[in-house]
């Protein structure tokens, strides 16, 4: 893990805003601002598409229930309009600033922008691989696959730290949700 | 009154004792772990409120709600590191303290003054009772829907940060709470044919994906221990002198409480706000005022008392008028609405015995999460030193497992999953995920009471008296915030030129 993206602490709400709050004091030469913006622009397009269908579909609703999603949704149309165009233009600004300073940028401030989207991207695995273990083999398989490879290699432990943790954490599951609290545990699509 | 005071203290038996108990101890250990903060605790405990008997989850809920802001103090004192950011001001002070050798008693007057914060705030909560009774029980749909749409503007407005990404983040949790069968024609919306779709997104799944597991995987991305520092000084001697300190600077205590209250009443004030407005003014009336930064005992105490008194003002929209303020606030209205109990007009006319339980156990809860933290302040502070990684497969499972046995369904688990990502990427990006929470939480209120307004009142709706004023109210708070933010932006460009000058 490499602490690129280092945002300091805070509740959700605070880290939601020092992000945003970093990106309007312009900085989007540093690597973390310029994949946030990118973030930010696919998130709103995704946003866009989905409330312009979801709008379009309400047309066809009956009588009051497609009052609110026209209600709701019409000026939330034109607000993403406005935020994307805005995304947008930050985003080419920040492109066009780095196409010019590609030559003359330091090798350190390359090796930034790579380990930066090395972060990411290792998240974004860490993501697939959680939900596919979860979903295929239940949360015992998961929990215990998850566990040992995360801390492993995400966490450079020690092999039999990670399984001892791993073995812990699904014995501390099994008699905290089935047995003391009696919920059910999801076994997986492929043993359900 | 005093009848259902009484009714709602005789509501709080050994069982509810004890869940709420378990809530402080919950929260007490997570909050201190840095990064986490409190309402991610909260958060970890709604899954167990489905099993649970409606007032022994009242109980665990509020005894883990109300003390969010309490264990913040330990890190922040001796590490200068706070759980949370409504943390922040008590380290200006208390860790100068720490380093001078007087820690204990900076944790002490700061966990006391967070004990007599959360009792004063939730003093003033039921005082407040007959006041805002005939207030909230005079409105009716069409000033609900103002009112509604004025939380969800004035919370992006007065947050830092982009406001249009915050109001766009409302809005789309309002749309995705249209998802499912309407409850006033019973058309199906936005199903596609899939059963699971019909109720609805479940609020818990969702909760939990973009709080629980984003933050998860922002610890990833962060990495690490927060306090690589082994060595803490713990002087006990000093635990007497800090309590007392509380009350010698009674003044700052009791102001810093006022303080935080009437913050906390704000929609998106909340904690964070409070400790710097506590603080500065602390700082302006203090006689010893050249002292704060450096290790003034007033500092600690006004930040602490503001913070827990906040959560307590917190609870005044969200039970009489059934609006959450902040994302805290929105999981606890969820909590609520789990067991069936819906904040609002019906808790101040039918459940007005369960609002005075809530008062009670906000004092109850905060004068136990002031005394645990204080007696076991040296092992709670040892936590800190746990490394993120160990922390986020068990977190991440209990989110997940939280989620699908909410509903037992596979759809509840993808939704988790789906939501983790999208939290995670709005964490990244600047919208804002409190936003989006309290936007999904009050879009079904928001639905039912925009039916009722254009059934029972027509075009006229427009022109009622009270719609009209909290629609003038809320015009002219956006105006001032917007100017606000505008004078900000200049002076920190102006700064900005200051400082290239320079």
């Amino acid at each position: 893990m490499t602490d690129a993206g280092r945002g300091g602490l805070g509740s959700s709400a605070s880290r939601d805003e020092s992000t945003s709050s970093a990106r309007e004091t312009g900085d989007s030469d540093s690597p973390v601002a310029h994949i946030n913006l990118i973030a930010a622009v696919l998130l709103g397009l995704t946003m866009f598409a989905f409330t312009l269908a979801a709008v379009f579909l309400a047309w066809n609703f009956r009588g009051a229930s497609r009052l609110a999603p026209l209600i709701i949704g019409i000026p939330m149309l034109a607000l993403l309009t406005a935020e994307l165009q805005k995304d947008l233009r930050r985003l080419l600004a920040a492109q066009r600033s780095r196409s010019a300073n590609a030559l003359a940028a330091p090798p350190l401030k390359l090796a930034d922008q790579d380990a930066t989207a090395t972060t990411e991207r290792n998240i974004l695995i860490w993501f697939v691989v959680l939900s596919a273990l979860v979903v295929f083999f239940g949360f015992y398989v998961a929990i215990v696959a998850f566990t040992v490879a995360f801390l492993r290699f995400g966490g450079r432990h020690s092999l039999r730290l990670s399984v001892i943790h791993a073995l812990l954490s699904v014995g501390s599951f099994y008699l905290l949700m089935e047995v003391v609290f009696r919920m059910r545990i999801f076994k997986g699509l492929l043993f359900a | 009154m005093l009848e259902m005071m009484l009714q709602g203290l005789s509501l709080i038996g050994l069982e509810q004792l004890l869940w709420m108990l378990v809530g402080v101890f919950v929260c007490q250990v997570i909050v201190i772990i840095p990064g986490l903060g409190g309402h991610f605790a909260v958060l970890m405990l709604l899954p167990f409120m489905y099993v649970l008997e409606p007032l022994s989850a009242i109980g665990l809920f509020m005894g883990a709600s109300v003390t969010t802001g309490t264990g913040n103090t330990i890190t922040g004192v001796f590490f200068g590191v706070p759980g949370s950011p409504t943390g922040i001001a008590t380290i200006f002070d208390g860790f100068p303290l720490a380093q001078r050798g007087e820690g204990a008693r900076a944790v002490a007057a700061g966990l006391t003054a967070s004990v007599v914060g959360g009792v004063f705030g939730a003093l003033v909560l039921g005082l407040s009772l007959p006041v805002i009774r005939p207030i909230v029980l005079s409105l009716s749909s069409p000033e609900f829907v103002v009112l509604i749409i004025a939380a969800i503007v004035s919370i992006a407005l007065l947050r830092d940060g982009e406001w249009s990404k915050g109001i766009i983040s409302g809005l789309a949790g309002l749309m995705l709470s249209f998802i499912g069968q309407e409850i006033n024609t019973g058309t199906l919306r936005y199903t596609f044919g899939t059963l699971y779709l019909w109720d609805g997104l479940a609020i818990l799944p969702v909760f939990m994906g973009l709080f629980a597991v984003a933050e998860m995987f922002h610890l990833v991305k962060r990495g690490g221990a927060i306090a690589k520092d082994t060595s803490l000084q713990y002087d006990k001697s000093g635990v007497r002198v800090g309590i007392l300190d509380a009350f010698r600077y009674w003044k700052t205590t009791l102001r810093s409480s006022a303080i935080g209250v009437l913050v906390g009443v704000l929609p998106g004030m909340g904690g964070s706000a409070a400790q710097f407005i506590a603080y500065a003014q602390a700082a302006q009336l203090s006689p010893e005022r050249e002292q704060f930064g450096k290790g003034a005992i007033e500092g600690v105490i006004s930040s602490d008392a503001a913070v827990n008194a906040t959560d307590a003002g917190s609870l005044v929209p969200t039970l009489a008028f059934g609006i959450p303020g902040s994302s805290g606030s929105a999981i606890m209205l969820a909590a609520f609405l789990a067991v069936g109990i819906r904040p609002g007009p019906d808790m101040l006319t039918k459940h007005l015995d369960i609002f005075w339980m809530i008062v009670w156990i906000l004092i109850l809860a905060n004068v136990i999460a002031g005394v645990t933290c204080l007696l076991a302040t040296k092992p709670l502070a040892k936590l800190t030193f746990v490394e993120g990684s160990l922390l986020v497969p068990p977190i991440l499972f209990l989110a997940l497992v939280g989620s699908y046995s909410s509903g037992l369904a596979l759809g509840d688990l993808v939704v988790c999953l789906i939501f983790g990502f999208v939290g995670y990427v709005m964490m990244m990006t600047g919208y804002s995920r409190p936003n989006l929470v309290i936007g999904y939480v009050l879009g079904i209120i928001l639905e039912r009471h925009l039916f009722l307004s254009t059934a029972l009142f027509g075009l006229e709706v427009l022109f009622r008296p009270a719609m009209l004023t909290i629609l003038a109210v809320l015009s002219g708070g956006v105006f001032l915030a917007i100017r606000r933010r505008k004078q900000n932006q200049r002076k920190s460009a102006a700064d900005a030129l200051r400082s290239l000058d320079a």
